[in-house]
Protein backbone atom coordinates (compact mmCIF):
# COMPACT_ATOMS: atom_id res chain seq x y z
CA UNK A 1 0.00 0.00 0.00
CA UNK A 2 2.62 2.14 0.75
CA UNK A 3 4.17 3.18 -2.19
CA UNK A 4 7.51 4.28 -1.31
CA UNK A 5 10.93 2.14 -0.80
CA UNK A 6 9.19 -0.15 2.26
CA UNK A 7 11.57 -0.40 5.19
CA UNK A 8 13.82 -3.14 5.73
CA UNK A 9 12.70 -4.85 8.83
CA UNK A 10 9.71 -7.04 8.72
CA UNK A 11 8.10 -4.30 10.65
CA UNK A 12 4.08 -4.76 9.73
CA UNK A 13 3.70 -0.68 8.97
CA UNK A 14 -0.03 -1.23 7.58
CA UNK A 15 -1.11 -3.20 11.05
CA UNK A 16 0.54 -0.26 13.31
CA UNK A 17 -1.14 1.97 11.08
CA UNK A 18 -4.30 1.27 11.27
CA UNK A 19 -3.82 -0.14 14.56
CA UNK A 20 -3.29 3.45 16.05
CA UNK A 21 -3.80 6.38 13.63
CA UNK A 22 -7.35 6.81 15.28
CA UNK A 23 -6.07 7.21 18.97
CA UNK A 24 -2.85 8.91 17.82
CA UNK A 25 -4.84 11.51 15.44
CA UNK A 26 -7.25 11.84 18.65
CA UNK A 27 -4.04 12.61 20.99
CA UNK A 28 -2.63 15.47 19.12
CA UNK A 29 -6.08 17.14 18.67
CA UNK A 30 -6.83 17.04 22.32
CA UNK A 31 -3.62 19.15 22.76
CA UNK A 32 -4.17 20.91 19.44
CA UNK A 33 -8.22 21.18 19.41
CA UNK A 34 -7.50 21.66 15.69
CA UNK A 35 -8.43 18.71 13.54
CA UNK A 36 -7.00 19.74 10.60
CA UNK A 37 -3.45 20.39 12.41
CA UNK A 38 -4.29 17.05 14.08
CA UNK A 39 -4.38 15.13 11.00
CA UNK A 40 -1.31 16.83 9.74
CA UNK A 41 0.73 16.03 12.62
CA UNK A 42 -0.22 12.87 13.52
CA UNK A 43 0.83 12.02 9.62
CA UNK A 44 3.89 13.73 10.44
CA UNK A 45 4.58 11.41 13.46
CA UNK A 46 3.62 8.38 11.66
CA UNK A 47 6.03 9.56 8.67
CA UNK A 48 8.59 9.71 11.25
CA UNK A 49 7.78 6.32 12.24
CA UNK A 50 8.61 4.78 8.60
CA UNK A 51 11.57 6.20 8.63
CA UNK A 52 12.62 5.46 11.99
CA UNK A 53 13.70 1.80 11.76
CA UNK A 54 14.75 1.77 15.31
CA UNK A 55 11.24 2.60 16.55
CA UNK A 56 10.28 -0.62 14.72
CA UNK A 57 9.11 -3.28 17.41
CA UNK A 58 6.75 -4.16 20.11
CA UNK A 59 6.95 -0.53 21.70
CA UNK A 60 6.21 0.94 18.06
CA UNK A 61 2.68 2.51 20.14
CA UNK A 62 4.56 3.66 22.69
CA UNK A 63 6.65 5.40 20.75
CA UNK A 64 3.87 6.85 18.53
CA UNK A 65 2.49 8.23 21.79
CA UNK A 66 5.34 9.55 23.24
CA UNK A 67 5.96 11.76 20.01
CA UNK A 68 2.40 12.60 19.34
CA UNK A 69 2.15 14.60 22.67
CA UNK A 70 5.57 15.90 21.85
CA UNK A 71 4.55 17.37 18.92
CA UNK A 72 0.79 18.37 19.77
CA UNK A 73 3.14 20.27 22.67
CA UNK A 74 5.39 21.61 20.23
CA UNK A 75 2.50 22.96 18.39
CA UNK A 76 1.34 24.70 21.31
CA UNK A 77 4.71 26.12 22.05
CA UNK A 78 5.09 27.58 18.05
CA UNK A 79 1.05 29.21 18.27
CA UNK A 80 2.10 30.76 21.62
CA UNK A 81 5.19 32.03 20.10
CA UNK A 82 3.56 32.84 16.64
CA UNK A 83 0.70 35.00 18.97
CA UNK A 84 3.71 36.53 20.37
CA UNK A 85 5.12 37.67 17.28
CA UNK A 86 1.69 38.94 15.78
CA UNK A 87 2.04 41.32 18.83
CA UNK A 88 5.47 42.58 18.44
CA UNK A 89 4.75 43.18 14.87
CA UNK A 90 1.77 44.96 15.77
CA UNK A 91 -0.20 43.11 13.63
CA UNK A 92 -2.85 40.16 13.66
CA UNK A 93 -2.82 37.36 11.98
CA UNK A 94 -5.85 36.52 10.10
CA UNK A 95 -7.56 33.04 10.80
CA UNK A 96 -6.66 31.01 7.70
CA UNK A 97 -8.27 27.96 9.10
CA UNK A 98 -11.93 27.68 8.71
CA UNK A 99 -12.06 25.43 12.00
CA UNK A 100 -10.73 28.69 14.10
CA UNK A 101 -13.07 30.86 12.61
CA UNK A 102 -15.51 28.63 14.82
CA UNK A 103 -13.19 29.44 17.34
CA UNK A 104 -12.70 26.87 20.24
CA UNK A 105 -14.98 27.93 23.53
CA UNK A 106 -12.76 29.72 26.27
CA UNK A 107 -12.63 26.49 28.08
CA UNK A 108 -10.93 25.02 25.46
CA UNK A 109 -8.82 28.12 25.49
CA UNK A 110 -7.56 27.46 29.13
CA UNK A 111 -7.03 23.82 28.80
CA UNK A 112 -4.18 24.44 25.55
CA UNK A 113 -2.86 27.15 28.16
CA UNK A 114 -2.14 24.99 31.05
CA UNK A 115 -1.31 21.61 29.30
CA UNK A 116 1.20 24.41 27.74
CA UNK A 117 2.35 25.59 30.79
CA UNK A 118 3.35 21.69 32.66
CA UNK A 119 6.25 20.42 32.10
CA UNK A 120 6.24 18.28 29.48
CA UNK A 121 6.04 14.79 31.20
CA UNK A 122 3.19 15.99 32.94
CA UNK A 123 0.71 17.22 29.93
CA UNK A 124 2.14 13.69 28.03
CA UNK A 125 0.59 11.68 31.39
CA UNK A 126 -2.82 13.92 31.50
CA UNK A 127 -3.20 13.82 27.55
CA UNK A 128 -2.44 9.76 26.82
CA UNK A 129 -4.38 9.09 30.19
CA UNK A 130 -7.44 11.28 29.06
CA UNK A 131 -7.99 9.23 26.25
CA UNK A 132 -8.13 6.52 28.56
CA UNK A 133 -4.95 4.56 28.22
CA UNK A 134 -4.35 1.95 31.98
CA UNK A 135 -1.81 2.53 34.00
CA UNK A 136 0.21 -0.44 32.01
CA UNK A 137 -0.62 1.05 29.24
CA UNK A 138 0.79 4.77 30.29
CA UNK A 139 3.52 2.59 31.27
CA UNK A 140 4.71 1.26 28.79
CA UNK A 141 3.98 4.50 26.16
CA UNK A 142 6.31 7.16 28.18
CA UNK A 143 9.18 3.71 29.49
CA UNK A 144 7.98 4.28 33.09
CA UNK A 145 8.01 2.01 35.71
CA UNK A 146 4.37 0.55 36.09
CA UNK A 147 4.57 0.79 40.24
CA UNK A 148 5.39 4.68 39.61
CA UNK A 149 2.70 5.93 37.20
CA UNK A 150 0.12 6.22 40.11
CA UNK A 151 2.41 8.50 41.81
CA UNK A 152 3.49 10.31 38.98
CA UNK A 153 -0.18 10.52 37.60
CA UNK A 154 -1.61 12.32 40.68
CA UNK A 155 1.31 14.78 40.56
CA UNK A 156 0.58 15.57 37.21
CA UNK A 157 -3.39 16.25 37.63
CA UNK A 158 -2.35 18.19 41.07
CA UNK A 159 0.23 20.57 38.48
CA UNK A 160 -2.73 20.55 36.17
CA UNK A 161 -5.68 22.03 38.76
CA UNK A 162 -3.18 24.12 40.55
CA UNK A 163 -2.62 25.82 37.18
CA UNK A 164 -5.73 25.66 35.94
CA UNK A 165 -6.84 27.35 39.58
CA UNK A 166 -4.19 29.58 39.28
CA UNK A 167 -4.68 31.20 36.09
CA UNK A 168 -8.76 31.25 35.79
CA UNK A 169 -10.24 30.27 39.73
CA UNK A 170 -11.85 27.28 40.18
CA UNK A 171 -14.45 26.99 37.91
CA UNK B 1 -9.12 14.61 51.88
CA UNK B 2 -9.79 14.57 48.37
CA UNK B 3 -9.05 11.16 46.44
CA UNK B 4 -7.11 11.09 43.60
CA UNK B 5 -10.35 10.12 41.76
CA UNK B 6 -11.74 13.03 42.10
CA UNK B 7 -9.18 14.97 41.37
CA UNK B 8 -8.95 12.88 38.14
CA UNK B 9 -12.30 13.49 37.64
CA UNK B 10 -12.13 16.92 37.39
CA UNK B 11 -9.10 17.04 35.30
CA UNK B 12 -10.48 14.87 32.57
CA UNK B 13 -13.66 16.16 32.81
CA UNK B 14 -12.00 19.25 31.41
CA UNK B 15 -8.97 17.57 29.28
CA UNK B 16 -11.48 14.47 27.71
CA UNK B 17 -14.42 17.01 26.95
CA UNK B 18 -12.86 17.96 23.86
CA UNK B 19 -16.24 16.74 21.31
CA UNK B 20 -14.23 15.12 17.84
CA UNK B 21 -15.70 16.52 15.09
CA UNK B 22 -18.43 14.19 13.36
CA UNK B 23 -16.80 11.60 10.85
CA UNK B 24 -13.27 12.63 12.38
CA UNK B 25 -10.37 11.49 12.02
CA UNK B 26 -10.49 9.78 8.48
CA UNK B 27 -8.24 7.03 8.69
CA UNK B 28 -8.62 6.55 4.56
CA UNK B 29 -7.54 10.14 4.04
CA UNK B 30 -5.04 9.86 6.24
CA UNK B 31 -3.63 7.65 4.39
CA UNK B 32 -3.40 8.44 1.25
CA UNK B 33 -1.73 11.86 2.71
CA UNK B 34 0.47 10.05 4.26
CA UNK B 35 1.61 7.89 1.21
CA UNK B 36 1.79 11.34 -0.09
CA UNK B 37 3.91 12.26 2.57
CA UNK B 38 6.39 8.97 2.23
CA UNK B 39 6.63 9.58 -1.71
CA UNK B 40 8.09 13.07 -1.01
CA UNK B 41 4.79 14.53 -2.79
CA UNK B 42 3.40 15.87 0.19
CA UNK B 43 0.83 18.75 -0.90
CA UNK B 44 1.36 21.96 0.11
CA UNK B 45 -1.00 24.33 1.74
CA UNK B 46 0.24 27.64 0.29
CA UNK B 47 -0.63 30.54 2.14
CA UNK B 48 -0.69 33.57 0.79
CA UNK B 49 -0.98 36.78 3.41
CA UNK B 50 0.11 39.14 0.89
CA UNK B 51 -1.34 41.74 3.49
CA UNK B 52 -0.49 40.13 6.20
CA UNK B 53 3.53 40.21 4.89
CA UNK B 54 3.31 43.17 3.89
CA UNK B 55 2.69 44.26 7.51
CA UNK B 56 5.28 42.32 8.58
CA UNK B 57 7.48 43.65 6.31
CA UNK B 58 6.43 47.13 7.54
CA UNK B 59 6.70 46.18 10.82
CA UNK B 60 10.57 46.03 11.01
CA UNK B 61 9.99 49.90 11.59
CA UNK B 62 12.93 52.43 14.00
CA UNK B 63 10.97 51.74 16.95
CA UNK B 64 11.40 49.18 19.48
CA UNK B 65 8.61 46.60 19.76
CA UNK B 66 9.55 43.91 22.69
CA UNK B 67 8.87 43.23 26.37
CA UNK B 68 10.93 43.84 29.17
CA UNK B 69 14.50 42.20 29.40
CA UNK B 70 14.01 41.29 33.42
CA UNK B 71 17.87 39.62 32.80
CA UNK B 72 19.64 41.82 31.35
CA UNK B 73 21.01 39.16 28.44
CA UNK B 74 21.14 40.55 25.13
CA UNK B 75 23.28 39.53 22.33
CA UNK B 76 23.40 41.66 18.76
CA UNK B 77 23.17 40.88 15.37
CA UNK B 78 24.21 43.96 13.70
CA UNK B 79 22.70 44.44 9.81
CA UNK B 80 23.32 47.85 8.28
CA UNK B 81 20.10 49.25 8.34
CA UNK B 82 18.34 46.72 9.93
CA UNK B 83 19.40 45.63 13.34
CA UNK B 84 17.71 42.57 15.65
CA UNK B 85 18.76 42.44 18.96
CA UNK B 86 18.26 39.09 20.82
CA UNK B 87 17.15 39.59 24.13
CA UNK B 88 16.74 37.55 27.44
CA UNK B 89 13.76 37.93 29.85
CA UNK B 90 10.30 38.33 29.90
CA UNK B 91 7.80 41.25 31.07
CA UNK B 92 5.67 43.52 28.99
CA UNK B 93 7.29 46.46 28.01
CA UNK B 94 6.04 46.12 24.84
CA UNK B 95 3.12 48.10 24.85
CA UNK B 96 4.75 50.78 25.47
CA UNK B 97 7.20 50.50 22.66
CA UNK B 98 5.06 48.99 19.95
CA UNK B 99 3.70 50.93 17.57
CA UNK B 100 0.16 50.19 16.26
CA UNK B 101 -0.80 49.97 12.52
CA UNK B 102 -3.19 51.99 11.25
CA UNK B 103 -4.60 49.40 9.13
CA UNK B 104 -3.40 46.20 7.18
CA UNK B 105 -2.45 47.29 4.31
CA UNK B 106 -4.21 45.64 1.32
CA UNK B 107 -2.43 43.98 -1.73
CA UNK B 108 -4.20 45.41 -5.25
CA UNK B 109 -3.20 43.15 -7.81
CA UNK B 110 -1.62 44.76 -10.97
CA UNK B 111 -1.12 43.30 -14.44
CA UNK B 112 2.10 44.03 -15.20
CA UNK B 113 5.60 45.83 -13.84
CA UNK B 114 4.58 49.07 -15.00
CA UNK B 115 1.36 49.20 -13.55
CA UNK B 116 3.14 48.39 -10.41
CA UNK B 117 5.68 51.19 -10.71
CA UNK B 118 2.92 53.47 -11.54
CA UNK B 119 1.16 52.73 -8.49
CA UNK B 120 3.83 52.44 -6.13
CA UNK B 121 5.35 55.47 -7.62
CA UNK B 122 9.23 53.96 -7.79
CA UNK B 123 10.28 51.09 -10.40
CA UNK B 124 11.09 47.89 -8.40
CA UNK B 125 13.74 46.28 -8.84
CA UNK B 126 13.65 42.50 -10.05
CA UNK B 127 15.77 39.62 -10.14
CA UNK B 128 17.12 38.76 -13.35
CA UNK B 129 15.61 35.23 -15.16
CA UNK B 130 16.94 31.77 -13.49
CA UNK B 131 16.36 32.85 -9.97
CA UNK B 132 13.03 32.04 -9.74
CA UNK B 133 11.24 29.46 -11.65
CA UNK B 134 8.55 31.51 -12.76
CA UNK B 135 7.52 34.58 -13.42
CA UNK B 136 6.02 36.98 -11.05
CA UNK B 137 2.77 37.93 -10.59
CA UNK B 138 2.69 41.44 -8.91
CA UNK B 139 0.36 43.68 -6.77
CA UNK B 140 0.92 46.59 -4.70
CA UNK B 141 -0.11 47.68 -1.14
CA UNK B 142 -1.03 50.87 -0.25
CA UNK B 143 1.18 52.91 1.97
CA UNK B 144 0.27 52.82 5.63
CA UNK B 145 1.51 54.15 8.88
CA UNK B 146 2.10 52.82 12.45
CA UNK B 147 2.14 55.33 15.12
CA UNK B 148 3.06 55.44 18.81
CA UNK B 149 1.82 57.19 21.42
CA UNK B 150 4.46 57.91 24.05
CA UNK B 151 2.77 57.37 27.75
CA UNK B 152 5.55 58.53 30.52
CA UNK B 153 4.32 56.75 33.61
CA UNK B 154 4.78 53.14 32.30
CA UNK B 155 8.54 54.33 30.65
CA UNK B 156 9.03 55.94 33.99
CA UNK B 157 8.34 52.59 35.56
CA UNK B 158 9.81 50.75 33.75
CA UNK B 159 13.06 52.64 33.49
CA UNK B 160 13.34 52.80 37.36
CA UNK B 161 13.02 48.87 37.41
CA UNK B 162 15.93 48.50 35.44
CA UNK B 163 18.07 50.49 37.55
CA UNK B 164 17.86 53.98 35.64
CA UNK B 165 16.16 57.27 37.19
CA UNK B 166 12.73 57.97 36.37
CA UNK B 167 13.69 62.11 35.54
CA UNK B 168 15.31 61.21 32.46
CA UNK B 169 12.01 60.53 30.47
CA UNK B 170 10.89 64.22 30.00
CA UNK B 171 7.55 65.60 30.69
CA UNK B 172 7.28 66.29 27.13
CA UNK B 173 7.27 62.70 26.16
CA UNK B 174 3.88 62.08 27.71
CA UNK B 175 1.04 61.68 24.56
CA UNK B 176 4.03 62.60 22.14
CA UNK B 177 3.02 60.63 18.84
CA UNK B 178 5.96 58.96 16.58
CA UNK B 179 4.95 57.87 13.47
CA UNK B 180 6.34 55.17 10.40
CA UNK B 181 5.44 56.03 7.26
CA UNK B 182 5.32 52.87 5.25
CA UNK B 183 5.12 51.55 1.47
CA UNK B 184 3.60 51.59 -0.92
CA UNK B 185 5.00 47.61 -0.83
CA UNK B 186 5.71 46.03 -4.08
CA UNK B 187 4.72 42.05 -4.12
CA UNK B 188 6.22 39.97 -6.68
CA UNK B 189 4.74 36.58 -6.20
CA UNK B 190 7.00 33.87 -7.76
CA UNK B 191 4.28 30.71 -7.31
CA UNK B 192 4.42 31.14 -3.51
CA UNK B 193 7.94 32.73 -3.13
CA UNK B 194 7.08 36.64 -2.43
CA UNK B 195 9.85 39.74 -3.24
CA UNK B 196 8.57 42.41 -1.36
CA UNK B 197 10.38 46.17 -1.41
CA UNK B 198 9.82 49.32 0.09
CA UNK B 199 11.47 52.66 -0.45
CA UNK B 200 12.86 53.20 3.43
CA UNK B 201 10.24 54.39 5.89
CA UNK B 202 10.01 57.73 6.91
CA UNK B 203 9.85 58.46 10.83
CA UNK B 204 7.80 61.29 11.81
CA UNK B 205 8.47 62.80 15.28
CA UNK B 206 7.35 66.16 16.69
CA UNK B 207 9.34 69.09 16.53
CA UNK B 208 12.80 69.18 18.54
CA UNK B 209 11.82 65.02 19.88
CA UNK B 210 15.60 63.88 20.68
CA UNK B 211 15.26 60.33 19.27
CA UNK B 212 18.62 59.30 20.66
CA UNK B 213 17.44 59.78 23.68
CA UNK B 214 13.81 58.14 23.01
CA UNK B 215 16.21 55.27 21.93
CA UNK B 216 18.58 55.37 25.16
CA UNK B 217 15.63 55.43 27.10
CA UNK B 218 13.62 52.61 25.36
CA UNK B 219 17.15 50.33 25.62
CA UNK B 220 16.98 50.89 29.49
CA UNK B 221 13.47 50.28 29.70
CA UNK B 222 14.30 46.77 28.30
CA UNK B 223 16.47 46.17 30.18
CA UNK B 224 19.79 47.26 28.63
CA UNK B 225 22.99 48.02 30.23
CA UNK B 226 23.32 52.46 30.57
CA UNK B 227 26.35 52.28 29.21
CA UNK B 228 25.01 49.86 26.00
CA UNK B 229 21.93 51.82 25.87
CA UNK B 230 23.84 54.66 24.98
CA UNK B 231 26.23 52.96 22.62
CA UNK B 232 23.28 51.74 20.55
CA UNK B 233 21.17 55.17 20.86
CA UNK B 234 24.39 56.60 19.32
CA UNK B 235 24.93 54.75 16.24
CA UNK B 236 20.86 54.46 15.50
CA UNK B 237 21.08 58.56 15.76
CA UNK B 238 24.43 58.15 13.34
CA UNK B 239 22.96 55.97 10.90
CA UNK B 240 19.03 55.33 11.47
CA UNK B 241 18.59 51.25 11.17
CA UNK B 242 15.14 49.16 11.23
CA UNK B 243 14.77 47.60 14.62
CA UNK B 244 13.20 44.32 15.92
CA UNK B 245 13.97 42.20 19.15
CA UNK B 246 13.68 38.97 19.07
CA UNK B 247 13.52 36.42 22.75
CA UNK B 248 16.95 35.10 23.93
CA UNK B 249 14.56 31.27 23.28
CA UNK B 250 14.03 32.21 19.38
CA UNK B 251 17.95 33.24 18.78
CA UNK B 252 18.45 29.78 16.64
CA UNK B 253 15.58 31.06 14.42
CA UNK B 254 17.52 33.79 13.65
CA UNK B 255 20.16 33.98 10.93
CA UNK B 256 22.13 35.96 8.80
CA UNK B 257 22.72 35.64 5.84
CA UNK B 258 25.33 37.68 3.90
CA UNK B 259 25.10 39.31 0.37
CA UNK B 260 27.11 42.14 -1.64
CA UNK B 261 24.72 44.48 -0.68
CA UNK B 262 25.44 43.57 2.89
CA UNK B 263 24.53 41.51 5.44
CA UNK B 264 20.51 40.29 5.75
CA UNK B 265 18.62 38.35 8.15
CA UNK B 266 16.51 35.37 8.21
CA UNK B 267 13.86 34.56 10.61
CA UNK B 268 12.70 30.99 10.66
CA UNK B 269 8.99 30.38 11.58
CA UNK B 270 8.00 33.95 11.91
CA UNK B 271 4.23 33.17 10.87
CA UNK B 272 4.14 29.64 12.57
CA UNK B 273 5.82 26.38 11.55
CA UNK B 274 7.94 26.44 8.00
CA UNK B 275 7.30 30.29 7.47
CA UNK B 276 10.71 32.26 7.00
CA UNK B 277 11.15 35.99 6.45
CA UNK B 278 14.35 37.28 4.85
CA UNK B 279 15.02 41.23 5.22
CA UNK B 280 17.72 43.34 4.02
CA UNK B 281 18.46 46.34 2.86
CA UNK B 282 19.65 47.38 -0.64
CA UNK B 283 20.99 50.84 -1.48
CA UNK B 284 17.47 52.82 -1.29
CA UNK B 285 15.38 49.91 -0.95
CA UNK B 286 14.21 47.46 1.98
CA UNK B 287 13.76 44.02 0.40
CA UNK B 288 11.83 40.98 2.26
CA UNK B 289 11.39 37.61 1.01
CA UNK B 290 8.70 35.61 2.59
CA UNK B 291 7.77 31.67 1.73
CA UNK B 292 4.97 30.24 3.89
CA UNK B 293 5.46 26.77 3.03
CA UNK B 294 9.34 25.87 3.75
CA UNK B 295 12.23 27.14 5.12
CA UNK B 296 14.26 30.01 2.89
CA UNK B 297 17.78 28.64 2.88
CA UNK B 298 21.08 31.56 3.32
CA UNK B 299 22.29 30.26 -0.26
CA UNK B 300 18.73 30.78 -1.64
CA UNK B 301 18.15 34.66 0.16
CA UNK B 302 21.90 35.35 -0.38
CA UNK B 303 21.08 34.77 -4.51
CA UNK B 304 18.13 36.82 -4.48
CA UNK B 305 20.19 39.40 -2.85
CA UNK B 306 22.51 39.29 -5.40
CA UNK B 307 20.62 39.45 -8.32
CA UNK B 308 19.13 42.42 -7.24
CA UNK B 309 20.02 46.55 -7.16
Amino acid sequence: MMTAEAPADSFDFEVVFHCHYRRIARVIYRVVQDPSRADELAVDVFCKLWRHSSAHGPNAAGWLYRSAVRVALDELRRRSRREKYERWFGVSAPSTDPERAHEVSQERTRIRTVLGSLRSSDAQLIVLRADGLSYEELAQALNLKPASIGTMLRRAHESFRKEYVKRYGDA
Amino acid sequence: METHDHLEEWVNTRVAAVDLPPGWPNEDVARRRLEQHIAGRRPRRVVLWVALTAAVFAAFVVLPQSRAIAQRLWDQVFLGRLQVLIADGSGAAASFFSPELKHSPEARPVASVEEASRAAGYAPRLPGPGVFATSPRYSVTEATSATLQLRTPGIRYLVARAGGSASEVPDTWNGALLEVRIGPVVVADYAGILLLQSRPFELITPANFDLEAFYRIAFRSLGISERDARTLSTDLRISPALLTFMPKEDEGLVHEFKSRLGTGVLIDEVYGHGKTLAVWSGADRLYALFLSTGHITREFAMEVANALD
